[in-house]
């Protein structure tokens, strides 16, 4: 054991670098900041397209410069960075085993440990898409890379698969590169991704949406030649006669992300099958303790702001976990209702601060009541206008509102108001 | 002149230039695809079969005993890992039970090693599976192995010891002289007093470069495949089969070397050799097919799906002899399962019928290739320290799935059969076979393979010819203003 620290924040993305911050600037002596790649900033590094910052920084920037921001934030704090450093391995005891070029294979403490490493995409192979394996397939955040940071095009004449953010930049980011984009299927019949991208990336370059749309063939011989969409009924059920072929030599995929976990379920932390992140409580913390998670590794957000904030939260309480300043409370566990598909935290420790539920809808609702319980009494309702399973929602409670000696679980629902 | 010239690099293929590299010989090998071993080797159900189940008294029968049995060895002497992990054999209902009683007499009949074992034995060893079962066939001497680690342990170890192998090298004609046989490829022109067909699929395609009458018919089956991540460990511990019918051995569900679980194949006529796809009705069969045998598949860790194609011939055993009018070309067709296990059995098989026909003396200076693959994430912590202070990338991580680094890249595309594509280097080392896909790690291996290789990055096939990643480079003159 050569080394140890107040808080190892694994991941130098948005969600470790704020993270790293938060846990410096609440009192955390010895910070070290594992990023495997040879600079900070994670995939926002390949996000070249502007519109991220607007909450966080109040104005529009690009994926490196808001990077960059929060660098020349971290790098005026005495948090220890190691680059091109892999972690290979974390226990329970909170040991961190990690790898690089120059110190070799190292084995540092920790007093607690932030895992903020995002998130990896779905492939074609995990939807199951069939056909041969012709090359011309690929995730369109790949894609992204090869454009945006190697300065390769994958192809001419494109199709994608899946309306999340990444297909619809993506849509964009190839025809301004002089690629042809014969447009994006959407198998749900809403788009999964934010609205204004679905304005600014495919209406202003007239690229058609196929909404309740899957891709049903590919050919070709070595590449991709051919793909084939049609419609889908409600029980995504393929409609006979509906399908139509497009001539093109790639198709990208935008069909979902997935946090990486595998850090934390080689350890035996419980993961959420809706979400696929830790389940965490108020703090951030899983069930071990003294181990958190935040960003896309816990649930996959819409916007790096909100990643940002919650890491800086996450990042606080490693700090105070380190610092032997974490209180007992009771934990009262937060389960989602009718029309809501998860809620972040899964348990709050009742005290005097401030909670904020994070939840997702279940389908696209004009008009919606959120309601928060606890057992059978309503502890808040609030309306709200268009709410979307795309965008997260977010309700910021005082927990004093919550009865203080009841066991009672906390429930996260959404009334359709007509 | 080369005395042998094997065409195909497939299992069988490697196994022979391994096996005829310790004579005097010229021995030449034709691969027509970029990377060696990229047919039906690469895609299958990577089991050596125990040999209980071909028909007693077929070649199949024979050489899968015999191959089983030469694994443990060869596998040993050229360092590839290879676990004899063991399978049940299951019956579900009355007929099954019948058929499985048959099998174990057929095990008898060939000499292998089997017990009946009943339903408590089996849920206590694979607790997953359905408690309808109702008898078991238990073949400890089933082994798992990679197939391809074979292929580059054989032919690593033939390239050192004097064969040649040539690879993008199609066969396009074989013209039959007198005594010799003048093999013409897309690249070049070889002459070769012996050839051996083990172009699998191709087999029948080559054999009518030389006769009218092949002898048999090559036809082709398709397998559809599913893989699971690794980490399932629970899942299951051997190789489970369903109770065998006359379309063969049905849905399996097998632990790979490297920890991850196959579930598959279908099996389906098909007219063309490439025709490699998934489709939705094959992968719903396996699916309900696994769910016939077990509980609690895990199919949320699916990470991959494949095809694999089998030549299976009419004469529906393996077909190993020397073509009656064209005397030294031999014959190495419809090397279907139990190819993989027969493999080493069909190899000394060829030799033996060389043997006959030539003396041969062996080479004084014949040498196991000292293999140096090394495996960091299988080494010790200090080790891996020392080999990071030799070498700084073996301490860089490439693929995190899989924890592979940069140096066991690098020695991979410069071992003695080299590696030049995405695949092959997936293959070989393993970065992109787990549960991204490469999502993460392919730009950085087409990095290394382009500066390796000093090509441009446009130049880097994912597999094969035609299989480039990036079409076209966009910042050309970028940025100094001077266009």
């Amino acid at each position: 054991m050569n080394k140890q620290y107040d808080v190892c924040v694994i991941g130098g993305g948005a969600a470790g670098m704020s993270s790293a911050l938060g846990a410096v600037k609440n009192g955390a002596k010895k910070v070290l900041l594992v990023e495997r790649d040879i600079e900070l900033g994670g995939i926002l590094q390949q996000c070249i397209h502007n519109g991220f910052g607007l909450h966080h920084f109040h104005e529009e920037l690009t994926g490196p410069a808001y990077a960059e921001r929060l660098k020349t934030e971290l790098l005026e704090t005495n948090v220890e960075i190691k680059l091109e450093t892999t972690v290979l391995e974390i226990t329970k005891d909170k040991t961190v085993h990690l790898m690089n070029k120059v110190d070799g294979y190292q084995i540092i403490e920790a007093k607690s440990i932030v895992v903020a490493i995002g998130c990896r995409e779905r492939t074609r192979h995990q939807i199951g898409i069939p056909g041969k394996r012709f090359n011309g397939i690929m995730t369109a955040g790949l894609a992204q890379r090869y454009l945006n940071i190697d300065g390769y095009l994958v192809g001419k004449n494109v199709f994608i698969l899946g309306s999340g953010d990444i297909g619809l930049i993506m849509a964009r980011r190839m025809r301004l590169e002089g690629a042809n984009v014969l447009g994006v299927a959407e198998l749900m019949p809403y788009s999964n991704g934010l609205n204004r991208n679905i304005v600014q990336c495919l209406h202003d370059y007239n690229i058609p949406l196929y909404l309740s749309h899957t891709v049903t063939g590919v050919s070709g011989k070595d590449r991709l030649e051919k793909v084939t969409i049609s419609e889908v009924d409600e029980n995504f059920q393929v409609k006979e006669g509906t399908s139509k072929t497009f001539e093109v030599d790639t198709l990208l995929l935008s069909v979902g992300l997935i946090p990486e976990n595998k850090l934390l379920t080689d350890i035996q932390v419980e993961v959420n099958p809706i979400t696929n992140g830790a389940y965490v409580d108020d703090q951030f913390q899983t069930n071990i303790p003294g181990i958190f998670a935040c960003g896309n590794s816990l649930h996959v957000h819409d916007l790096v702001d909100f990643v940002a904030e919650e890491s800086f939260e996450s990042g606080k309480n490693a700090a105070k976990y380190a610092l032997n300043q974490e209180n007992n409370h009771i934990s009262i566990p937060v389960k989602p209702a009718s029309n809501v598909r998860y809620v972040i935290p899964n348990k709050i420790k009742i005290s005097d601060d401030e909670v904020t539920f994070k939840f997702r809808v279940t389908k696209p609702m004009n008009k919606g009541l959120i309601i928060v319980k606890q057992g059978d009494s309503v502890i808040k309702e609030i309306k709200k206008s268009h709410l979307l399973p795309a965008e997260m929602e977010s309700v910021k409670l005082n927990k004093s509102l919550f009865k203080p000696n009841s066991q009672d679980e906390i429930f996260v629902e959404v009334k359709g108001v007509e | 002149m080369y005395d042998v010239t094997i065409i195909g690099s497939g299992i069988t293929g490697s196994f022979i230039a391994h096996n005829l590299a310790k004579y005097q010989l010229k021995v030449l090998v034709l691969e027509k695809d970029v990377e060696v071993g990229d047919g039906v080797t690469k895609a299958n159900s990577a089991i050596i079969h125990s040999g209980y189940d071909p028909k007693p008294g077929t070649l199949k029968a024979k050489l899968n005993v015999l191959g089983n049995k030469m694994y443990e060895q060869v596998t040993k002497e050229l360092n590839v890992d290879y676990k004899r992990i063991g399978s049940y054999t299951l019956a579900f209902n009355e007929l099954e039970e019948k058929e499985l009683r048959k099998l174990y007499q057929h095990g008898i009949e060939n000499g292998v090693e089997t017990y009946l074992v009943e339903k408590e034995e089996i849920l206590k060893k694979e607790p997953n599976i359905k408690d309808t079962v109702r008898l078991g066939l238990y073949a400890p001497t089933t082994g798992i192995l990679a197939p391809w680690d074979m292929i580059y342990a054989l032919l690593d170890n033939a390239l050192y010891n004097g064969v040649e192998i040539k690879t993008s090298n199609e066969v396009l004609n074989i013209d039959k002289k007198e005594d010799h046989f003048v093999v013409k490829t897309n690249q070049s022109t070889y002459k070769t007093r012996y050839v051996i067909n083990a172009a699998g699929l191709y087999a029948e395609h080559i054999t009518r470069m030389v006769t009218d009458n092949p002898g048999f018919k090559m036809n082709f089956t398709r397998g559809e495949y599913y893989v699971l991540d690794r980490g399932y460990d629970d899942y299951v511990h051997h190789v489970i089969y369903p109770t065998p019918t006359a379309k063969g051995k049905g849905v399996l569900i097998v632990p790979t070397i490297h920890g991850n679980v196959l579930l598959g194949p279908t099996s389906e006529r098909i007219e063309d050799a490439d025709s490699t796809e998934v489709t939705k009705v094959g992968l719903e069969f396996v699916k309900n097919h696994v769910n016939q045998m077990i509980n609690n598949t895990p199919y949320k860790g699916i990470i991959r799906t494949f095809s694999g194609i089998r030549p299976k011939t009419d004469r529906l055993d393996f077909i190993i002899e020397e073509l009656n009018d064209t005397p030294q070309f031999i014959q190495v067709a419809g090397i279907e399962s139990p190819g993989l296990a027969s493999a080493p059995a069909i190899a000394k098989m060829v030799e033996e019928m060389i043997l006959n026909k030539e003396s041969l003396e062996t080479k004084h200076d014949y040498k196991i290739y000292p293999q140096k693959q090394v495996k960091i994430n299988e080494k010790p912590i200090d080790e891996i320290n020392r080999l990071i202070k030799q070498n700084p990338k073996y301490g860089t991580i490439i693929c995190r799935c899989e924890s592979i680094t940069e140096g066991e890249i690098i020695d991979a595309i410069h071992s003695p059969l080299g590696i030049r594509t995405i695949d092959g280097i997936k293959r070989r080392v393993r970065p992109g076979s787990g549960r991204c896909q490469g999502g993460f790690c392919q730009p950085l291996i087409l990095e290394i393979l382009a500066r390796e290789l000093k090509v441009s990055k446009t130049d880097i096939l994912l597999d094969k010819e035609g299989s480039n990643i990036l079409t076209e480079e966009t910042k050309i003159n970028g940025g100094d203003g001077n266009e």
